[in-house]
């Protein structure tokens, strides 16, 4: 820390940093711009976080082509129902240095313990004492940590602060000599720091992705809003160790980490980065930015709580252009005697570093960057990065950490502290794109169901055919649509299924694995022409580390389903929108359907045709079974034409009959002509429209006139005509009654 | 002198022959009116019967000459289809799915009686060439009511006669 603040205060750094400030400005204008191509349009104030967050299509493409989605952190967590452990698998928290800095050198000669730490298996304790010397820290401290979820980009905050209220000095002190929690805001008072040591102390943000080094993601984009806060009491107590007088030098510093978990030779501590120029390098600690606070001023008590010279630029309490608070939060803090703000000032921002501490094997790295995001204001609200590089798997990011100030002793024996009462980071959002190179798979492998062409020969009564499929993805399934095309060519969707959880979340790369058992989702039938199950006859067996398959079958009762040529296509969407498809077909012939009395087939919505006076239907396999014959399904059997009834009407009718006959194989023989038939005992009953269709001829006969029949012989009243459509001989043969 | 008696005795019929006489001619004259009477009756009822037989012969001669142009609307041209296809359609009673090289399908009507019952029959017919296929029915639709011949159209939605495009009426008798 003091060497960066050496190289800070060096004028010709300082230079080269505003230098490579307009760059990087420049850069980042047009990166803002390549961003805005591939999100939803923005807002006014361009915050990509902003409008990526309201968007609605949560994938997209680079400026390659290249699918990917974006993720979206802390409001993951929200959908997921997130109430307990952070075990997401892209999660905001808040890390002290001691989880983020692994065992090096620095860590030596700063032992992080003993000390109270975040604890991540529990963070509703988020701070776990893990020096019994100081149990009553907790008592001492307020601890913070919300994921609010009503927010458009759901924030997450974390913090500590010093319980100001806590009146007993003694303890109090306790408190902060073995609390360091972090370093940052309670002060140190560790012997290595003690003298001419400083202290320093992390607080800070981390997301953390784990994929699988199998697996072709790759984070494309990042972007990250947060708020790094400072919170600080107006004591002049000295002797409760917040006295600052001359002996400290608050600043602070932020930085990112880009990291892998190596297996094999790389495993252990060692970090793989990745910079935004797309080059990787192994190191073990990045801090690429950070900005001094104080710069070159040692502030003295007096104008250590002057509050308006706090800037976060040079100068100090004579700069009075770079106000570090609000006008309006001063008085407010001042009654307070505490305030809670942004460690950003209202000034110009500081440049990046150019040349950026990168601890790569003891030698300093120069070639990491970063670009900050700012508002209208100029306030530095956070950090927006973008990583090209080639290679795929990000295991692990850690990001944005707060760093103390730190500390000059001024006299023998005071020990070293700050003037921080607390700090917080607030998350207000951040995400990720992630590329996603790899299309999801799907493949049906069987079921019940005689695919590949296979016809189905199965009685209606029997048990319905399964499909089932395999279905994978890298990030995880989307949505799986089974699509059956029917022979007449159309489509028909009986199944578009989101990999539900039982909770009605996407089983996805945003939930927790294992997910939740769920339904697998709901099932549409277009027009209800494809008779199957509702619900899928299984749920997705979601197994351990499995939120990227899906694995289900669909019960399809084939043997309804009108005759003919089908072919079924399941296609499995994964959460870049990238699509697979596996198809299979199989038929279903003209055999064993329902048939009336008349033997005719009873097709979906028909209503089966009276056989005399029963409306029987050949309903099992045993009548079925061939295709039934009238005489055989009707109850009684005979003729499907009744007997000529007596009768006075006008109208009678002979009718060539085939009972046999079917149309699909016209028979040769059987064919009768039943003559003068009447319906209905003459009182106005009507033939069957299949009978219609059988009229050979039709007599008119008046005899029925009561004062005509009596005297005048029938032979002048009855004339039988021929129907001529009825001499057609492919007419009759279709009947079954030739010639 | 000696006196003569006149002898009408021999000349005059007597009384009782007068009696017999006049109920003979009594019994003739009621036969012959009877006869009479008879006669001008059985030749008023002719006429109604020689009427009525003509309205039946024209009814008859009317009737035969629609069926004569009866058709189902896609039978002509003839179809052209197999005798299976036919048959299924006819005995299902539903419209004939030709199917046509390429793969497509042509729905056909070869359907042409539309109600057959024993007071009506109507059929699809081409009797006014120049209107397309009509509905042509016959019926007594009321009990006691008129014969009627009807031309309607057609409704290919229910399939069967619809608005009344003529009506005829052919013969005024009541049936038993």
């Amino acid at each position: 820390m003091k060497g960066w603040r050496d190289m800070v205060q060096s004028t010709q750094r300082r230079n080269a940093a505003m230098v490579v400030l307009a760059m990087l400005a420049i850069v980042f204008a047009a990166f803002v711009g390549s961003a805005q191509a591939e999100a939803p349009p923005k807002s006014g104030d361009g915050d990509p976080m902003e409008d990526v967050g309201n968007a609605t299509k949560p994938y997209g493409t680079d400026e390659s082509g290249n699918h990917g989605y974006w993720v979206f952190v802390c409001q993951s967590a929200a959908e997921a129902g997130y109430t307990g452990k952070l075990n997401k698998a892209f999660v905001p928290a808040i890390i002290d240095r001691d989880m983020w800095v692994p065992n090096t050198s620095e860590k030596k000669l700063y032992p992080a313990s003993p000390r109270y730490k975040l604890n991540m298996d529990d963070p509703a304790l988020s701070i776990s004492r893990l020096d019994s010397s100081a149990s009553d820290l907790n008592a001492a401290v307020d601890v913070w940590d919300s994921c609010d979820s009503t927010l458009p980009v759901a924030s997450r905050s974390f913090g500590v602060k010093r319980d100001t209220s806590f009146k007993e000095p003694l303890r109090r002190w306790d408190a902060v000599k073995a609390g360091r929690i972090p370093y940052h805001s309670n002060g140190d008072g560790h012997p290595d720091v003690h003298g001419n040591g400083y202290a320093q102390g992390t607080l800070g943000v981390k997301w953390y992705s784990s994929f699988k080094d199998d697996t072709s993601l790759e984070v494309r984009q990042m972007y990250f809003r947060d708020e790094l806060r400072n919170v600080r009491t107006k004591e002049t107590t000295a002797r409760d160790g917040l006295d600052t007088d001359k002996s400290w030098a608050p600043g602070w510093d932020a930085g990112w980490i880009v990291n892998r978990d190596l297996s094999g030779e790389r495993a252990g501590d060692v970090f793989r980065m990745c910079t935004y120029g797309g080059t990787w390098f192994d190191g073990r600690y990045a801090n690429t930015w950070w900005k001094d606070i104080t710069s070159d001023a040692i502030l003295s008590h007096n104008e250590m709580w002057a509050d308006e010279n706090f800037s976060t630029q040079k100068g100090g309490s004579t700069d009075a252009s770079s106000k570090f608070y609000a006008e309006d939060s001063i008085d407010a803090a001042k009654k307070a005697h505490e305030y809670w703000g942004n460690m950003t000032g209202s000034g110009t921002n500081s440049a990046p570093k150019s040349t950026c501490r990168i601890a790569y094997d003891g030698e300093a790295k120069s070639s990491a960057g970063e670009w900050y995001w700012s508002d209208r204001n100029q306030r530095i609200n956070g950090i927006v990065v973008q990583y090209v590089c080639g290679e795929k798997v990000v295991s692990k990011q850690e990001c944005r950490g707060l760093g103390s100030g730190s500390g000059l002793q001024e006299d023998a024996g005071v020990i070293n502290r700050f003037n921080s009462q607390g700090a917080g980071v607030q998350v207000n959002g951040a995400l990720m794109f992630m590329l996603d190179k790899k299309a999801p798979t799907v493949k049906i492998t069987g079921g019940s169901l005689d695919l590949n062409g296979g016809a189905l020969t199965k009685k209606p009564t029997s048990t319905p055919d399964n499909l089932e499929f395999d279905a994978s993805d890298d990030a995880g399934l989307r949505n799986v649509s089974i699509v059956i095309t029917k022979p007449n060519g159309t489509k028909e969707t009986v199944r578009d299924a989101s990999n539900v959880t039982s909770d009605g979340l996407v089983c996805d790369y945003r939930y927790i694995v294992p997910c939740a058992g769920g339904t697998g989702g709901s099932v549409t039938d277009d027009d209800g022409e494809i008779p199957g199950t509702d619900t899928p006859s299984n749920n997705p067996p979601w197994v351990s580390k499995s939120r990227d398959a899906m694995l289900s079958d669909y019960l399809i009762n084939g043997q309804e389903l009108p005759p003919g040529n089908y072919t079924i296509a399941v296609t499995a969407t994964d959460a870049s929108n990238q699509s697979a498809s596996d198809t299979a077909s199989f038929s279903v012939g003209n055999v064993n359907r329902e048939h009336d009395c008349h033997g005719n087939e009873i097709t979906p919505g028909m209503t089966p045709a009276l056989c005399g006076t029963t409306s029987e239907v050949c309903t099992t396999a045993s009548t079925c079974a061939p295709p039934p014959t009238a005489e055989e399904c009707c109850t009684g059997g005979g003729s499907t034409v009744p007997d000529p009834t007596p009768g006075k009407g006008i109208f009678s009718y002979d009718l060539a009959v085939n009972p046999t006959a079917t149309g699909s194989a016209p028979p040769s023989t059987g064919c009768k002509v039943i003559e003068s038939v009447i319906k209905g005992n003459g009182d106005g009953g009507g033939l069957s429209d299949r009978e219609k269709n059988q009229i050979i001829s039709v007599t008119l006969d008046f005899s029925g006139f009561s004062t005509l029949g009596t005297s005048l012989g029938t032979q002048d009243l009855r004339t039988t005509f021929d129907l001529p459509s009825r001499r057609d001989s492919r007419y009759r043969n279709a009947l079954g009654c030739p010639g | 002198m000696r006196m003569i008696r006149p002898t009408n005795r021999e000349s005059a019929f007597t009384l009782i022959e007068m009696l017999i006489a006049m109920v003979l001619v009594s019994g003739l004259l009621v036969i012959a009116s009877t006869l009479l009477v008879r006669s001008f009756g059985e030749s008023g009822r002719s006429q109604q019967e020689r009427k009525a037989m003509q309205s039946v012969r024209d009814t008859t001669a009317k009737f035969g000459n629609d069926l004569r142009v009866a058709r189902a609307p896609d039978r002509n041209p003839a179809y052209v289809g197999n005798g299976n296809e036919l048959g299924s359609a006819l005995l299902a009673d539903q419209e004939l799915q030709l199917k046509l090289p390429g793969g497509t399908t042509q729905t056909l009507d070869v359907r042409d009686v539309v109600e057959a019952t024993s007071r009506s029959f109507a059929f699809r017919a081409d009797v006014n060439p120049a209107a397309g296929v009509e509905c042509v029915r016959y019926a007594v639709d009321e009990v006691g009511g008129p014969f009627v011949r009807e031309v309607r159209t057609y409704d290919t939605a229910t399939r069967s006669c619809g608005a009344v495009l003529e009506r005829q009426e052919l013969i005024q008798a009541v049936q038993g």
